[in-house]
């Protein structure tokens, strides 16, 4: 196990930090448990030349080995009573991680 | 000071027209901060005026102005297309209640549709499908030379 990889595995251990879900490929039926790191970032989004909003999105980082194939958009993962659609699926650059961008369902 | 001033009075006209025609719909004026589309209640409408262009040769004695606003819509769906479509229906409402009215106070002309853009948000800034559109129009008011006035 390299150094990035345990620092994954402790953030994930963490229950202040990262949360029980359950992941879900597009088409499938089977509903995989892993753990995540959520996150709602919010933040103004550049207006037409005007007040502009405002938004929160959701994301999520997981571990890549603990899913059965590569997520994908059109995934859906779920916890804490809610499901959301995957948007954004970004790997990191060891391809340890992935940081999905979510919608709510 | 002998009234109001003539931009005042179409902004104010303009944004008691929008709501008398869109119940359903917030309407602001001149707000600065941003609309936050996951806690504040949509759609929305914010009302803003924008430049102010004079001409004194059409009229002798009178001077034509050209004053530009801009309404920014907010709205928001459960899904992508929804949301997108939900913009458009927005713009269609707002251009329908705007395009060719003519308020009733002294002085003010036709409002004129200009243009608009639309923006439907990034999926990576916003997890609820949402986004703007801001639309641009135009409106003729009439007063004596040097006097901006309503009335």
């Amino acid at each position: 196990m390299s150094a990035f990889d345990g620092a994954l595995a402790t953030l994930l251990a963490d229950p202040n930090l990262a949360v029980d879900a359950e992941w879900q490929a597009s088409g499938s039926a089977t509903w995989t448990n892993l753990r995540i790191l959520p996150a709602a970032p919010g933040d103004s989004i550049p207006g037409l030349a005007s007040t502009g909003g405002r938004a929160i999105a959701v994301q999520a980082t997981l571990r890549g080995a603990d899913l059965p194939q590569q997520p994908r958009r059109g995934d859906q993962l779920r916890w804490g009573g809610t499901t959301y659609r995957v948007e954004t699926a970004e790997p990191d650059a060891l391809g340890l991680s992935w940081r999905l961008g979510l919608a709510r369902t | 000071m002998p009234g109001t001033p003539l931009r005042e009075a179409a902004l104010a006209a303009i944004a008691t027209r929008l709501q008398a025609q869109l119940p359903d719909v917030v309407v602001e004026r001149a707000r600065r901060a941003p609309v936050d589309v996951d806690a504040e209640t949509l759609p929305r409408l914010i009302l803003r005026g924008e430049d102010w262009q004079a001409d004194d040769t059409e009229e002798p004695g009178r001077t034509h102005y050209e004053l530009s606003f801009s309404v920014a819509g907010f709205a928001s769906a459960a899904t992508d297309l929804a949301a997108e479509q939900a913009l458009s229906l927005l713009h269609a409402r707002v251009v329908e209640t705007l395009a060719g009215w003519t308020p009733s106070t002294a002085g003010l002309g036709d409002v004129a549709e200009q243009s608009a853009e639309f923006s439907l948000y990034d999926a990576e800034d916003a997890a609820r499908p949402a986004g703007e559109f801001l639309a641009r129009f135009s409106m003729l008011a009439i007063g004596p030379n040097g006097g901006p006035w309503a009335g």
